[in-house]
């Protein structure tokens, strides 16, 4: 197939100048590819991180309450502003790793482990729910901690009692920030077990998710608060501290939601801004291609091409080498 | 206005509309200098007949290339007319101006301006396509055409850097005439070329006035200008 003597043309002047060549289109590639690989990221982590939080039907507010017995937690979710209420024991202990260095430990405890509605957790390896004696210890903090199923963890008690859980399983809290980051580890045990290591048999803590404007961070405490002074007060409890999991205070968002965007969009802009310099790269290497052809652009002239034609040459070889970069680049952040 | 031909035939400087092909009438043209103003053609008055070859001659700084400048539509006069073949060209647009000269006018340079990235039919064929002339068969068709009546078909598949100087304006002379224009225009044609490869495009350019087509050459060498129908003398801009 005849090509032209333009396209031919275009063809030889980039074969021809195969350095010059190649440096634009790795420039280009690597420019796109950042761009893409930078987006691509964003989308996976906001869909696999955010939607999948989304999942764990995460908490509006947690409330810290005096020991309280479970049916609390249905008196709450009675009220119509109130979609769903949880009741939690939280235990702060402390265990060590294989190094013997010391660090926190949260122990947790449900009404039913394999029925729970707020802040779900995900089951990823072992038992579908910790027995007697056993602990299903969240993932980030067996990492850390260089522990896996069948292992020991070593609990000592704010009182000072030691003893020895067995983990029995791997699960995957997205609630909770990872033991990377906190450096406390999280496990969740039994009330059973709680009992076995002398602790009385009361939950602490309310999980909410109130009915509607979930996102509203105002209606949000107002919802706790209407809750705490019609419900669980005048049940006799006491509301110690009100608080939402997430850096910025916003409602059902991961905590790491803000912090995380602003890290993808610092990304986001030096990837527009090396998207700006291949394209700086670009204008000053065609710059020069034409001023190095200026000649062939007067004989292209004189032989009867008008000035939309000559432009339409020069964005051609433009365009070709565009497409070399990102024949390159797609691979690259696919 | 003072004409030398070279040869017994003496033209007519009456212009004769029906076979005049070109025509200038008092044309002037200067460039301004931080010196003052260099009058580089000084109302000339010029006919070039059909079939007519015609050489310009002149020293360095004379006016010759600025006035085959104006012929080709490559500049503008200041004032005064170009009419070519019933075209007032100083009137057309540079865009209009570029078209037409694809299409009327062939220009044959010192050196030889081929294209170096592509080969000697593209080359020729690349007039064709920015004139939108012939298809895209019959363009490499006449191509080669044209490569055998300067001797070089054996060579079409060549870029311009494989062959010598004397057969890349053997081809220059085909690109020229790529549209089968009217006039050809050589400006110094055989300014880098030993004698001998001279004399061939010299007899080139004697076998298209014997053709039908009319040559315009520019030439400070005499013995090219006496290979020529008419000789056109300028001088400080002015046609001597």
């Amino acid at each position: 197939m005849d090509m032209g003597a333009r396209w031919n043309k275009i063809i030889h002047d980039i074969w021809d100048n195969k350095s010059r060549s190649l440096l634009v289109i790795f420039t280009l590639a690597i420019g796109i590819a950042a761009v893409g690989m930078i987006n691509n990221a964003a989308r996976i982590i906001k869909r696999d991180l955010f939607i999948e939080f989304a999942g764990t039907h995460p908490a509006s507010i947690s409330l810290s309450i005096s020991p309280f017995p479970k049916e609390l937690a249905s008196s709450v979710t009675a009220l119509r502003e109130v979609e769903l209420a949880e009741a939690r024991r939280t235990v702060a202990a402390h265990t060590q790793d294989s190094k013997a260095v010391r660090h926190n430990l949260q122990m947790v405890a449900v009404p039913d482990f394999k029925s729970i509605q707020i802040d779900r957790v995900a089951v990823e390896a072992g038992a579908n729910e910790p027995g007697l004696r056993d602990i299903l210890l969240e993932r980030s903090s067996a990492q850390g901690l260089g522990l896996s199923i069948g292992d020991m963890l070593p609990v000592e008690m704010e009182n000072g009692n030691r003893y020895n859980l067995k983990i029995t399983g791997i699960i995957h809290d997205m609630s909770t920030q990872p033991y990377s980051v906190s450096q406390d580890a999280l496990g969740y045990v039994s009330m059973p077990t709680l009992e076995w290591m002398r602790e009385t048999p009361y939950y602490n803590t309310l999980k909410l998710v109130v009915a509607e404007d979930k996102l509203d961070r105002s209606h949000v405490l107002g919802v706790a608060a209407f809750a705490r002074d019609q419900v669980i007060e005048p049940a006799g409890y006491k509301v110690y501290a009100m608080s939402i999991m997430s850096l910025d205070g916003t409602p059902g968002d991961h905590w790491v939601k803000k912090p995380l965007n602003g890290v993808l969009l610092m990304l986001q802009i030096m990837s527009v801004l090396a998207i700006l310099l291949t394209g700086g790269l670009m204008v000053n290497t065609i710059s020069a291609v034409l001023v190095q052809q200026i000649k062939q652009i007067g004989i292209m002239r004189s032989v009867g091409a008008n000035r939309r034609q000559i432009v339409l040459l020069y964005l051609g070889y433009v365009s070709m080498l565009s497409v070399i970069g990102l024949i390159i680049a797609i691979p690259l952040y696919i | 206005m003072k004409e030398t031909t070279s040869r017994s035939n003496q033209t007519d400087t009456i212009a004769d509309p029906a076979n005049t092909l070109i025509e200038l009438r008092d044309l002037r043209k200067s460039y301004h200098t931080p010196a003052g103003p260099i009058f580089a053609l000084k109302n000339i008055n010029l006919s070039v007949k059909r079939g007519e070859f015609v050489a310009v001659m002149g020293k360095s700084g004379a006016g010759k290339s600025t006035l085959v400048n104006m012929i080709a539509g490559i500049d503008c006069p200041d004032s005064g007319e170009i009419t070519i073949n019933g075209v007032s060209i100083q009137q057309l647009n540079e865009d209009e101006r570029a078209r037409w000269r694809g299409l009327n006018m062939g220009v044959v340079f010192q050196f030889f301006q081929l294209l170096p990235s592509i080969n000697l039919v593209r080359n020729i064929t690349i007039p064709m396509e920015f004139c939108n002339r012939y298809t895209a068969p019959e363009r490499k068709t006449r191509a080669l055409f044209l490569l055998d009546q300067v001797g070089l078909s054996d060579h079409a598949r060549k870029k311009p850097a494989l062959i010598s100087g004397g057969q890349q304006q053997r081809v220059a002379v085909a690109r020229a005439l790529a549209n089968d224009p009217d006039l050809i225009i050589a400006d110094e044609p055989t300014g880098n070329l030993d004698s001998k490869t001279a004399a061939e495009i010299l007899d080139l350019f004697c076998k298209l006035t014997q053709r039908g087509k009319t040559v315009l050459i520019v030439t400070h060498d005499k013995t090219v200008a006496a290979r020529a129908n008419r000789v056109v003398t300028i001088a400080d801009g002015e046609i001597a």
